[in-house]
Parts: structure tokens; C-alpha cells; sequence
């Protein structure tokens, strides 16, 4: 039965126009991203150079460095204006900050650019919406009985999805590692291995919750506005602000930020040299969201009249 | 005792506040085209989703018979078409069936375009169902229910849609369907006079209760043009009737005769029941279609509609 399900819903995603469109609007966002950081010289265009670049990040690792290295970013700042000021022409292309970065690392910056989720959730609101807005199941009264399978193969779709986003976005950093960049240095390594896998996981929890307000709302619209919300970092002011309320409720330190337990965050944020405590953190936050979200959608389902 | 494939019990549906379907108990026979008869929400589409496992009865229960295993192997055997048909308008016919059949586990390309011809879409093509007529959709919900060659057809309102020449023709498949595969078939119509020439069995359904059940020839006898003769001695009438050579009469209860045969003669038998000093309370010709009939039950005045 599980075969069954799985070969019709893989038939219905391979039909669907948004499944091959999207990894393909993802390939462009991804390029035209790694574009700006590698084949536009920021550093250049603020009137740095990377030699100054270098030193403040050096610096500014330590936290003895801190100081120097604000008084360096301080100092950088006036010889640029000095520079813009005689140079009266400048060139935009040129070396960007990932110029020369390993594909894993230009791969941190594409994840954590948050394009991926934003498409995912586009994609789940449409294979989930459709479900509702054509009455697709109806079709299928044979897993009336089934309806946990059903929905445990739906899953399994966008989970395999994600996967399809997450591989087009490391061909799409290879790409442009080939393209802009100084060389193809694949960086494989377990940091980047474990990176590739958490990050994923984090990804089917997002498309996990926005499957789980398309199931709720019935609508496509409610989920994919959800999804963007998120990926879109929009309710991070409210994050934020209720952050601060509950440090003073519960007088905790400033460092406490709720932002640090949602998912679009730890996707944001994460990057291979992420400590131990930020890793465990993040699975866990990630298998909270996605048990939680599934079963909530899952009972709905149980719940609820197919028609 | 009568081999039925479906026989309800107490079937309720209660919808927050609204009563939708209340206590229904009806029993469809094996190999019989069932129609179910009543105004619009009147509750058919809710007996048809209950039964077709895709809404869950608030009381009261159902059960197929002749099926291995519990009713939701049943379901494996439905086929159904309710309210509108649940179609990906993005896809064409092929590709709408194919989602279905290879959720069966049915792979045969053949399968598929035999389908379509059977429902008569052979010349769809690569059209999407999205630009399909309103009958086109009505003939690709057929093709989608009778996936998996369901032993039972539900059916709600499938000729909705349909000029004259398609529902002469679905009304053909559906006889076809019944007596070449044996398929038992539940629909609903509200055009009744077709309905009447495609069903064996009935249930008339209003306000979310089944007003009757009868089998067709019930049905038609209803119908048919008679003497109606309302009387207190309906056993002291009998012989009256007899005598006089009235041979097709029935005997409804025990305060009503019908008579069907030499309607013209009503003023004699009436006179001669007089004479035998029978009270009779009313004597007259009726007549009625199944659409007459059916307001008639339902306490429906054509053009109104009865209050709640």
C-alpha cells in the first residue's frame, strides 16, 4: 500500500509545473546571490582592502581584539573615504568576499540565505493546497481507512524535495565556485557532511510547518504566506520583542533570544565551524518542530472529514 | 432474506448545530441500481460521504456485506463520484486517472485509455481537464470512480451537466456497468425522470430522513393512474369490486383500495359500493409521475418549498 501511495503522489509532484520551475528559480536566486559575494568587490566598493578585511576579522575573533579591531574597522573607514575621495573611478567587479572560499563554505551562505526554504515553501503549499482545492481525495477513499500512511508518504514527498532543493543549491555553489570564484574546492569534509544533513533536517521541519498550516487552513495561500513570513525573517521584530519581555519576566540574561529556538534562525546562523552546544541545539529544535508540527497535521487529519 | 451489499443503521450526521442526516436506515440490494431521491440538502451527498468512508458518521453505523475483511477493505471496492469531481485541472484525462490507478496499483496504459473511451473522452487528447465542459468533468468523474473496478458505483448527480445525447449515454453505460459487470450502483438525480428509468430501488430522502423505500415496481405502482377508494370496510368492498369485474386492484392498508384497471368506470363502482351501503369517505382518479409522487411524499408544493 505504501508503494501504491508513494508512485501516486511521485506521479502527481512529477506533473506539477512548480516542481521543476522552482529549483530552477533556485538555481538563479543562488547564482545572482553568489554573484554579489563573489564577483562584486564589497570590500572595494566600502574602500577596503582585503588586507584590512583580514586583520579585523582576525582581530576581531578574540575578544581582546574587539577594541583594536573596531579602532582598525574605525580607521579603515576614514582612509576609504580618503581613497573614494582621490580615486574618482572605481571598479565594481572584481574579487567579492567568497572569492576564494571553499564551495562548502559558499554553500553556508546560500543556505543561510534562507532561499531555499522560501521556494520549499512555495512548492508544499501547492502539492499540499492542491489536495484541497481539486478534492484529490476523494480519488482515494482506498486509504480512507489509511489516511496516516497517506499522510506519512506526503511527508516523505517534501522531506525527498527538500533533499532535490538542498543538492540544487550545492550544484548552484559549485557553480558559481566554477563561475566567479578562484577554483572548485569542494571542501568535503564531516563538518560540511553533518552541516549538509542538519541543515536538511532543519528544511523538512520548515516544510513539515508549513504542510501542517496548509492541512489546517485547507488553503494553499495560508501556507505558502507562512512559509515566506518565516523565510522572509518578517516575524523576527516580533521574536525579538517577545525575547525581551521574557528576559525580563523570568530575569534572564541579555544573551536569551527566542530566536535562537525557531527554525529559519539556526538555518541563518549555522555554518561549519558551529560549536557542539549550537549543533545539538539546532537538531533538537529541528526534531521538536517537525514531531510537533507532524502530528499536529496528522491529527487534523484523523480528525476530519476527507469531504 | 434479501442478499444485500450495503445496509445502514441509525446513520446520523450532525454538522455543528444542523442535523445534516438523522436515524437513516436504508438497504441496498446486491446488483441493484439504487436511487436516492431528495431536494438539495436534503442529505444525499452526506449518506453518500458516510458511506464512502470519506465523512464519519456522528451515530448510528453501516456495514457491507461480501467483502473479505473489515469495511475499510470495502472502501477499496467503492468507486465514487460526490458533488463535484475531484480533478487536477493542470493534467489531462490520461494523467487525472493514472494519479488513481497507480494508487491501486494498476500500471496497464490500456487500463487507462479504456476508460476513457468507455466514458466517452476518447477524443480529449492532450487537452487539460481544467478547459473540459462541465459534462467533459461529469464523464472524467465517472472514468475516476470506476478506477479499480469497483463492485459499488456511488454516484451523486452524475448527469449534472450533461445535454440530452450525454445522459442518454451515461445512462446507458450505467445499465451496461450494472448488468455486464454486476456492479451495484447508488445515485443520486434531481432530474427524476430519468432517474426512474435507470433505477430498480428508491429512497426518498427529506430534511435528513428517509421519508420511503420502495422498489421501482412499488414505486411505479404508486405512479400508476388509479382508483383511490378511501373506506372505513375495506373487506366488505372487496367482493363489491370483484364482482363487478375490476380484477387489478391492490389493497394499500386498511382504510384505502387501489384500482387500476377500466378507470372510467369510476362512477359505477362508486354507485354500486353505495348501494351496498358501504360508507365510502372519498373515491377519485389519481395520477402522478415519480416527480409528482416525490413532492407528494415530501409535502411539497411544486414552486414552494416546505419551511423548516
Amino acid at each position: 500500500m505504501f508503494a501504491k501511495a508513494f508512485k501516486s503522489e511521485f506521479f502527481r509532484i512529477s506533473k506539477m509545473k512548480s516542481t521543476y520551475i522552482l529549483p530552477a528559480v533556485l538555481v538563479v536566486i543562488v547564482l545572482i546571490t553568489n554573484f554579489i559575494y563573489m564577483a562584486v568587490d564589497l570590500y572595494g566598493l566600502m574602500g577596503f582592502s582585503r588586507e584590512d578585511v583580514e586583520a579585523i576579522q582576525q582581530m576581531g575573533t578574540s575578544a581582546e581584539g574587539y577594541e583594536e579591531s573596531f579602532m582598525s574597522g574605525f580607521q579603515a573607514g576614514i582612509n576609504s573615504t580618503e581613497n573614494m575621495q582621490a580615486d574618482s573611478e572605481f571598479v565594481i567587479l572584481g574579487e567579492g568576499p567568497f572569492y576564494d572560499e571553499a564551495v562548502s563554505a559558499i554553500y553556508t551562505l546560500d543556505v543561510g540565505s534562507l532561499h531555499e526554504i522560501l521556494l520549499l515553501a512555495i512548492f508544499v503549499g501547492l502539492y499540499i493546497g492542491n489536495i484541497y482545492s481539486t478534492g484529490l481525495d476523494k480519488n482515494l477513499n482506498i486509504f480512507a481507512g489509511k489516511r496516516v500512511l497517506l499522510y506519512g508518504v506526503r511527508m516523505l514527498m517534501i522531506s525527498l524535495y527538500a533533499l532535490v532543493l538542498h543538492v540544487f543549491t550545492w550544484f548552484s555553489s559549485i557553480l558559481s565556485a566554477a563561475w566567479m570564484g578562484a577554483g572548485v574546492d569542494l571542501g568535503i569534509d564531516k563538518a560540511f557532511i553533518l552541516y549538509f544533513l542538519i541543515t536538511w533536517l532543519l528544511t523538512i521541519a520548515f516544510g513539515s510547518i508549513v504542510a501542517s498550516m496548509t492541512h489546517l487552513t485547507r488553503s494553499k495561500a495560508a501556507g505558502i504566506t507562512l512559509g515566506v513570513l518565516l523565510s522572509a525573517g518578517l516575524l523576527s521584530t516580533i521574536m525579538s520583542i517577545a525575547s525581551l519581555m521574557i528576559q525580563r519576566k523570568f530575569d534572564l540574561d541579555g544573551s536569551f533570544n527566542l530566536g535562537n529556538y525557531t527554525v529559519t534562525q539556526n538555518l541563518a546562523v549555522m555554518n561549519l565551524d558551529s560549536d557542539g552546544h549550537f549543533v545539538v541545539r539546532t537538531i533538537v529544535c529541528a526534531l521538536v518542530y517537525f514531531v510537533l508540527t507532524y502530528l499536529s497535521g496528522l491529527l487534523v487529519i484523523r480528525k476530519r472529514d476527507i469531504a | 432474506m434479501e442478499d444485500y451489499l450495503l445496509v445502514t443503521k441509525d446513520l446520523t450526521k450532525v454538522y455543528k448545530e444542523t442535523v445534516a442526516v438523522q436515524s437513516v436506515n436504508i438497504h441496498i440490494k446486491k446488483g441493484s441500481i439504487y436511487g436516492l431521491i431528495g431536494k438539495n440538502g436534503a442529505g444525499k451527498t452526506t449518506i453518500m460521504k458516510m458511506i464512502a468512508g470519506l465523512a464519519r458518521p456522528t451515530s448510528g453505523s453501516f456495514e457491507y456485506t461480501g467483502f473479505k475483511g473489515s469495511e475499510k477493505e470495502a472502501f477499496s471496492r467503492i468507486g465514487a463520484l460526490i458533488e463535484s469531481p475531484a480533478i487536477e485541472p493542470n493534467l489531462t484525462a490520461f494523467d487525472n486517472i493514472k494519479i488513481k490507478c497507480l494508487a491501486f496499483g494498476i500500471g496497464d496504459k490500456k487500463y487507462i485509455t479504456d476508460l476513457i473511451e468507455l466514458v466517452g473522452l476518447s477524443g480529449s487528447g492532450k487537452k487539460k481537464a481544467g478547459k473540459f465542459s462541465l459534462g467533459q468533468k461529469q464523464r472524467l468523474g465517472i472514468a475516476l470512480a470506476l478506477v479499480g473496478d469497483p463492485d459499488f458505483l456511488i454516484l451523486d448527480e452524475p448527469i449534472n451537466g450533461l445535454d440530452p445525447q450525454g445522459i442518454a449515454e451515461v445512462r446507458e453505460m450505467l445499465s451496461r456497468l450494472n448488468e455486464e459487470r454486476g456492479i451495484t450502483i447508488l445515485i443520486s438525480s434531481h432530474i427524476l425522470e430519468e432517474l426512474s428509468k435507470l433505477a430498480t430501488d428508491y429512497a426518498i430522502i427529506d430534511y435528513g430522513r428517509i421519508v420511503e423505500e420502495s422498489t421501482n415496481k412499488e414505486l411505479k405502482e404508486k405512479c400508476r393512474d388509479k382508483i383511490v377508494i378511501k373506506t372505513e370496510k375495506v373487506s366488505t368492498a372487496i367482493p363489491i369490486i370483484e364482482s363487478l369485474g375490476f380484477n387489478d386492484y391492490s389493497v394499500v392498508n386498511d382504510k384505502t383500495i387501489h384500482v387500476f384497471d377500466r378507470l372510467s368506470d369510476i362512477t359505477v363502482l362508486n354507485m354500486e359500493l353505495a348501494k351496498a351501503q358501504i360508507p365510502v369517505e372519498s373515491i377519485g382518479i389519481e395520477s402522478s409521475d415519480l416527480e409528482e409522487y416525490f413532492l407528494k411524499v415530501t409535502g411539497t408544493v411544486p414552486g414552494e418549498r416546505r419551511k423548516a
